[in-house]
Order: C-alpha cells, then structure tokens, then sequence
C-alpha cells in the first residue's frame, strides 16, 4: 500500500485485502441517482460515470465510516441470498471488495485507515 | 471571444481595424437585429438576392428591430469585392475573417455554421445539447444524437404530423425552469434526407437555387404557419439512428442511461459541472427514455407520435 494524500492510501491490487480499509467519496465527485442507477461527475477530470444498481447500491452506501467489510455485511444483509451461490454473503463481500477497487482505481472513491476506538481517557 | 475549431488564430488588434473599415462601408442591404437564444445579432449583405434570402431563413428569430450596423451586439458581413476578384466574397463575424470564397453559397453555408457556434458561445446560461427537439401537446421531446443520426428527418416528419418546432441542432434546456426554449432555427436537410422529404423541397425563385444547390434549409413555418413551438418541458426522450434497411424498433433505457447520454451529447456540460447534472436529472425523472433504431422515418414519425400521444392523455 502506497501512503496518498490527506491520510488517503491506496487500495491493494488485490481488492480482498482492503476490508479492513475505510472507503471514502472523493469530494470531487458528484452524483444522482435515478431509479436505483447512479451517474457520477468528476468535478476534477470532467469525467461521467455509470453506476448499474448494485453499483450505485455500494455507492450511496459509503459514508467515509464503515470498513469495505461493514459495508460488504450490510449490502449482503439487504440483498444476500444464502440459497443462491452467486448471492451468498461472502460472494457479494467479494463483489462489494472488488468493485470498491474498481471505484478507487477510477479515483472516484480513496481509502482511508479506520479511525482508533477513542477511550474515556482521550 | 469566439474561436472555432478551422477558423484562423485570433488577432483582436487586427479585427478591431478590420471592423472599423465594414463599418465605414455603405451597405445596400442591413438585416433587422435578430435574437437566437442570447445571441443577437445583424447581417451586412451586398448583394440582393442573398439578403433576401437570409431575411426569409431568420424571420422565426423574434426580430429586435432594424439595425444600422452598430445597434447589434454582434454583426456578420458578406463582402462582394466584384467580378475582377476569384475569391470575391468574404465574410467577417464582427472584425472576424470566417472565409472569403469565389462562391456566395458557401459563404452562407459557412454563416449558418458560423451563426450556430456563436449562439451556442453566447446562451451559456442554457444546458445545451446536441438533440433536436420538438413539442407536442405543451410536451417537449428531445432527440439527442450525433450528426448524421436523422435527427433532423425525424424532427421534420414530427412537426409535419402536428408537433411544434424547437430546434434540429441545439436544444436549450433552462436550468430556471427546466423547460426547453426555442432556438428555431431553419431545418437544415442534407442531400440523403432529401428522397425521404422531397415533400419539404423549398419552392423557391430561380434566384435563390443556387443557395440550396449542398443543403435545404426549410423554414419550420413552411410546414406549418404555427410551428414554432413555445417553451415547455421534456417528457420524452429518444436518441436516434438511422440504420438503411433495419426495422424500425424501440428500446427502453433507464432515465440515468438518459441523463449520461444528454450530459455526453451537451456542448456546455463543462460550464454546468455540478449544477448540470443536476438539472438533467430533475429533466429527465420526468421523462420516458428510449434509443430508436430508424429503418422507416414514416414508421418512426408514426410511432413516436403514438408515444407522444399516450403521454398526452395521461398529462
């Protein structure tokens, strides 16, 4: 993993790794969303993007909070199927994973390290 | 200051000389001032024949009254230097050399062009993209797609079947109110259009043949007297192309393949950025969206209207 900047880092090649990582628009980007499909303009390259539903589903799902693993877990909860391989929680982790790198190899999203638990102490 | 792609590098110094001397030229002929969206603007013509020509293709431009060359925020010329020059006629956008050609037709062909980037340079405000448009019962339909699409055979079949007229090049979408504004200009039907719309084939005097010899330019009021529409807001949306010998079909796109699809064909998306994806989306949410292979301009024509129809009773 690279450092980038603002405490953004890469996102590994192999996108499996990056669980772990907090994924963050970036703010550059900007988006509508349209009967569950998204388009997204990148203020900085001029560039537009189309998101299909599942897509534009882990889109509107990043908050720059929750680890690509706790987004993969929520998106599973919501469209898994454990009876369908294809749509099994740890096949969509893996789809979500994959297209988190996707997202980030387009410069649409950065990843950041998950912020420390605070304790009471500070 | 207007640059295009083809056009010789700009030099403001030598344009403001080059204006000063036009304006100092007695002109025969001098157009009312026109406005096209936010461009107004006048024509300087020697000759007559031209001049009466031009006058009747920018009539649908609501006039702003006469100009004397200098009441115009902008002024084409067309310079006839007389028979003892080859490249007798110029024309100037200002103090703007565009071309100067042995042959007045081209000399308009190259001011319809001209007249077209300068509108789309001067109505910034406006979402602008490259689809014709038409309305139909208080509706708008749009018809986003490259050149040579048939966008301008499709738009001229509708209008002839009861549509209104918007524009065949450059639709203006008003941020304000999301309607669509009307840039009427003349329809502009290439030589492979022409077999489809030989019914639109101008009636013209002899003098004026020699204008339409590469193109017809058909005035949207020649089909019908009321055409020109007034502005109103899209419901429908399809992107054409014309396929020789294909069946003509329909097929449904989702309303973001829509908004990608006008963002991609706008001239100004960049000016908008943000603000501009904005407004699409609100445009199209309430649009039907679909792409249109055209075997049949008749069957097309046909079957739009019966769309266009369908959302008129449940509007």
């Amino acid at each position: 993993m690279t450092v980038g900047r603002a405490g953004a880092i890469a996102w590994p090649d192999n996108g499996a790794a990056g669980g772990d990582l907090v994924p963050r628009r970036r703010a550059s980007v900007h988006g509508v969303e349209l009967d569950s499909e998204s388009v997204l303009y990148d203020e900085k390259t001029g560039r537009l993007h189309f998101l299909n539903w599942s897509a534009s589903a882990v889109w509107w799902s990043i908050d720059g909070v929750a680890s690509a693993n706790t987004l993969a877990a929520d998106l599973a909860a919501r469209f898994g199927d454990v009876s369908e391989p294809a749509a099994s929680p740890s096949a969509l982790r893996d789809d979500v994973l994959k297209l988190l790198s996707m997202l980030e190899s387009q410069a649409l999203i950065e990843a950041v390290r998950p912020s420390a638990p605070r304790t009471i102490d500070g | 200051m207007l640059s295009a792609p083809g056009l010789p590098r700009r030099r403001p110094a030598r344009e403001a000389v080059t204006l000063k001397r036009l304006n100092e030229r007695t002109w025969p002929r001098v157009t009312p001032v026109y406005q096209a969206l936010d461009f107004a603007f006048a024509v300087r013509i020697d000759g007559d024949d031209l001049a009466d020509y031009v006058e009747g293709l920018f009539a649908p431009f609501a006039p702003l009254g006469r100009a004397n060359g200098s009441t115009a925020a902008h002024v084409y010329s067309v310079v006839d230097d007389g028979p003892h020059f080859k490249n007798r006629y110029a024309l100037y956008f200002d103090g703007q050399p565009i071309i100067r050609t042995p042959l007045e037709p081209l000399a308009l062909a190259f001011l319809l062009w001209h007249l077209n980037v300068a509108v789309v340079a001067a109505s910034d405000r406006y979402l602008l993209v490259h689809a014709a448009a038409a309305s139909y019962n208080g509706s708008a339909i749009l018809l986003p797609a490259p050149k040579d699409s048939g966008k301008s055979t499709l738009v001229a079949r509708l209008v002839q079947r009861g549509c209104g007229y918007l524009t065949d090049e450059a639709t203006a979408i008003n941020p304000v109110t999301l309607a669509v504004d009307p840039y009427p200009k003349p329809l502009a039907v290439e030589p492979g259009s022409w077999e489809v719309l030989a019914d639109l084939r101008p009636d013209l005097e002899d003098r004026f043949l020699p204008f339409v010899r590469d193109q017809w330019h058909v005035a949207a009021e020649s089909i019908r007297p009321d055409a020109i529409a007034l502005p109103c807001p899209p419901r429908l949306i399809v992107s054409p192309h014309y396929e020789s010998g294909a069946r003509t079909a329909f097929e449904e796109i989702s309303r973001a393949q829509a908004v990608l699809m006008l963002a991609e064909n706008a001239f100004n998306f960049a000016s908008h950025k943000v603000d501009g994806l904005h407004t699409l989306a609100e445009v199209v949410s309430g649009c039907e969206c679909y792409r249109l292979t055209i075997g049949s301009h008749d069957d097309a024509s046909a079957d739009v209207m019966g769309i266009l129809e369908d959302i008129a009773v449940r509007t």
